[in-house]
């Protein structure tokens, strides 16, 4: 018994001195028609948040137009959410909150939805830390897309305002809680962020700036065939500022995605998602 | 407000659990069989006061009532032990300070064989080899740590001196497990210089490989697959950490040495560099380095001296079941802390948690006692990165004189320097300086009552940016408590904002606000079984228990606790 047990001992350090094959790096394509939406959550006063940022614009440069990125500030109880001090807007807004509430808390920011899918710790669909968000993005962008997605967007810049189709074409038959969301995003705003350096003049990318749908969602329908096109229409006038802040139309964005909603257990999953520049 | 509806499941799942269950402790069987158990229960009531923060999260906003619980019950005979905890999570906030978490179940169950010198083992199994440092599966319940390996582990005494064991299996996430898989093994053993001799040795030598999940491993490469050509690893699915250690005893000297090596694996470094495809460098990103730790532990206690001298220099030590979490979760091993563990609602306010991916520490401790009636105390820790950035610095004073056994006063001053930046991820802040002195008198009234005092004040440092006190500024507190023993003790504290600093509340008209943040405690034991009910407002702050911290929210309401064994 004792020499068996010895043996046992030496027979698994023996073992860790194996040597084991390398893994291949996966290729990346950009040619796929499945994009994938990143709900990425942030705040003012996050320093992580600004690395989440540069993450994500890797990502984009990586992943090209596959990759769909809107950045939500809310009202998330914690002082990272905040503006940073001396800040000209407050990106926080209350429809953000709202779809943060449908997709989980975070236990902090930056933290990301990814397709609204449940990867996140304990089954969430918030995935923290941003370290995890490219493996993730991989996974999602590898499928197929259940339907195809543009916008046709026509913008008046004298009246501001915009009228869109979103057109969706299922490449399959679609059954259950099928519903349209549509974000107004602003990049390109220069404004105070807390840093590694402290805090800084930076340049906020994809800052949601309201929710055109319902927050939850457009019911959009329970039953689409393949091969069926589905159009909804938009109007939406977008303001020269307000409360949290000037809007510049040049630098908005249209973001619509479809999502698939379980009635159990009111879960989303996003089947596509498709983002147009506004002028 | 406290609806009585709400108190009725509560006070029914302390009936059922606490005074159903045999009252005699330790409740033997006919057959030779012996049972033991013990119960936790903590219930909170939260009474929301946006003014501290204790607000916009769902226990205050709608749901009002938590608690958690868990229920161990252990059986012996026939040669087994077997054992069965059932974990309660209702409305928890102990995950994750802003949200709110439910679920129940098995927690624990294990069984348990010992055949002759093979001990074998089933089920959830905490262990750990030699400090913690390569493997240490854990329960710490207010940290939401529990690190259980389920798995099986045989154990073999070679000679009533020296054991082996071996162990393989996965860690319990929550109610389930982390995907990837974990084996071990360790050696550990006694040597001595004989009857007549004063000196002996007690050495060991452990390993402990993961294996991660294919899915780890594919998003691991997914991940690295973003990254531009310079910044590329080689990723792989086994890890191995080795250790050995030894304790040498001669007489009253004891020394401690511990060396741990860790094979190079990928891990998140938050703090690397990364050249992103668009040309900007942003921190954090996944680097693949080998690890190690080396800790040293000496002591000598003789003629009411005690003297502790410990060292510790880790480097890219993070040994994780999942290498996308992060914080408390999913950690393998354990590294010993080098601080003080301070026990004083203001002496704890700030602490220095382990930083695994590189920190130098260094630790004193001198007691000395004269006679019975008088001793002191003085503690050093200083913490540093490996580029010598200074982390944490404590220097920690303490006299106790005890008069013929009536009273007893104890009293001393606590400064620290601790890098708020690194610690809580504020960065541009200064290091945050404090001067605590503080005192606590006990007098004991007869053989039954007794009545101690706690005071404590809190000085720190000035921001000069801000133009306010650092942090949350200066504090002062205090502390009556009543005790009538051996059932009753009754305590009221409060805690108060004395010079708010520049992270204190705003009030309407925009200044800073001093607040009170009152405590008032009953405790009733009966036996091994003890009861509490406290209404507490309390500040938000960090815990930690043994170098591992967790953000604690701020809180406001009612707290009722049951802690009973049988």
């Amino acid at each position: 018994m004792k020499k068996a047990a010895i043996l046992l001992l030496f027979s698994v350090l023996f073992l860790t001195a194996c040597e084991e094959a390398m893994n291949p790096l996966p290729i990346i394509r950009q040619d796929g028609e499945r994009r994938v939406l990143v709900e990425e959550f942030s705040g003012g006063n996050c320093k992580p948040c600004s690395e989440a940022a540069g993450e994500l614009a890797n990502l984009q440069a990586t992943y090209g137009e596959n990759l769909v990125v809107v950045t939500l500030h809310t009202f998330l109880p914690t002082p990272q959410a905040s503006p940073a001090a001396g800040a000209t807007y407050d990106f926080r807004i209350q429809k953000g909150t709202e779809v943060l509430n449908q997709i989980g808390i975070p236990t902090g920011i930056p933290a990301a939805g990814i397709n609204r899918q449940p990867y996140g710790d304990g089954g969430s669909a918030l995935i923290a830390p941003f370290s995890s968000w490219a493996g993730w993005i991989g996974e999602e962008v590898k499928k197929d897309a259940a339907l195809g997605m543009s916008l046709d967007i026509d913008y008046d810049p004298a009246g501001r305002e915009a009228k869109f189709d979103v057109n969706m074409l299922p490449n399959e038959p679609l059954t259950g809680d099928l519903r349209l969301t549509v974000y107004i995003t602003e990049g390109d705003i220069a404004d105070k962020q807390l840093t590694e350096a402290g805090v800084v003049n930076f340049t906020h990318q994809h800052i949601l700036r309201d929710v055109i749908s319902a927050p939850q969602g457009d019911n959009l329908a329970t039953s689409l065939p393949a091969g069926q096109r589905v159009s909804r229409s938009f109007s939406y006038t977008v303001p020269a500022a307000d409360n949290k802040g000037p809007w510049v139309a040049e630098n908005c964005h249209i973001v619509a995605f479809v999502t698939l909603v379980d009635a159990a257990s009111g879960r989303q999953e996003v089947l596509q998602v498709v983002e147009e520049k506004l002028n | 407000m406290i609806y009585p509806n709400r108190l009725i499941p509560f006070l029914s799942f302390i009936g059922i659990f606490t005074f159903c269950l045999p009252a005699n402790a330790q409740e033997s069987q006919p057959g030779g069989g012996r049972f033991s158990g013990s119960l936790e229960a903590n219930a909170n009531f939260f009474m929301k006061d946006a003014k501290i923060g204790a607000a916009n999260t769902p226990q205050y906003e709608h749901q009002l009532f938590g608690a958690d619980s868990w229920l161990n019950l252990n059986y012996s005979n026939w040669g087994f032990d077997f054992g069965l905890r059932f974990d309660l999570f209702n409305n928890s906030n102990l995950p994750n300070p802003v949200d709110s978490y439910t679920d129940e179940g098995i927690g624990r169950w294990y069984i348990s064989k010992k055949i002759e010198k093979l001990d074998i083992t089933a089920g959830y199994i905490y262990d750990q080899i030699g400090s913690g440092i390569i493997y240490r599966a854990y329960e710490e319940r207010p940290l939401f740590i529990d690190n259980a390996l389920l798995g099986v582990r045989l154990g073999y005494e070679l000679t009533p001196d020296w054991k082996i064991k071996v162990f393989t299996g996965r860690q319990k996430n929550r109610f389930e497990t982390y995907k990837s898989t974990l084996r071990g093994a360790s050696l550990e053993g006694f040597v001595s210089g004989g009857d007549t001799s004063n000196w002996s040795l007690a050495p060991g030598i452990g390993v402990v490989s993961r294996t991660q999940s294919d899915e780890a491993v594919g998003q691991l490469l997914s991940t690295v697959a973003t990254y531009t050509p310079q910044d590329t690893v080689s990723v792989k699915y086994n890890a191995y950490a080795f250790t050995a250690f030894n304790t040498l005893t001669v007489g009253n000297f004891s020394w401690y040495l511990e060396g741990a090596y860790k094979t190079p694996e990928v891990f998140f470094d938050p703090f690397a560099e990364k050249l992103n495809r668009n040309g900007e460098i942003t921190l954090g990103k996944f680097v693949r380095e080998p690890g190690t730790v080396l800790y040293s532990s000496m002591s000598y206690a003789a003629h009411g001296l005690g003297l502790v001298l410990e060292g510790k220099r880790t480097e890219n030590f993070t040994f994780r079941a999942d290498p996308f979490v992060s914080l408390n979760r999913g950690m393998i091993n354990f590294l010993p802390p080098m601080t003080r563990q301070n026990t004083y609602r203001l002496t704890t306010r700030y602490n220095a948690a382990t930083q695994e991916l590189g920190e130098l520490a260094v630790q004193a401790d001198i007691r000395y006692a004269i006679k019975r009636k008088l001793s002191f105390n003085v503690n050093f820790s200083n913490i540093t990165t490996l580029d010598d950035e200074l982390l944490y610095r404590e220097v920690y004073t303490e006299v106790q004189y005890k008069h013929k056994n009536k009273w007893q006063l104890l009293g001393g001053v606590q400064l620290q320097r601790y890098n708020q930046d690194i610690y809580e991820d504020k960065p541009g802040v200064p290091l945050v300086e404090t001067l605590t002195p503080y005192f606590e008198l006990l007098y004991k009234i007869d053989r039954k009552k007794a009545i101690r005092f706690e005071g404590q004040y809190m000085a720190v440092g000035d921001d000069p940016k801000a133009n306010y006190k650092q942090d949350y500024g200066d504090w002062l507190f205090g502390l009556a408590e009543f005790t009538i023993a051996p059932h009753w003790t009754f305590t009221a504290s409060d805690m108060f904002n004395i010079t708010p600093g520049k992270n204190s509340p705003v009030d309407d008209s925009g200044h800073k606000e001093s607040i009170h943040y009152p405590r008032l405690d009953i405790f009733y034991t009966h036996k091994s079984n003890r009861f509490s009910l406290s209404y507490v407002k309390q500040v938000e702050g960090v815990v930690c228990s043994g170098g591992i911290c967790r953000l604690e929210p701020a809180f406001s309401g009612v707290k009722m606790t049951v802690n009973s064994s049988f």
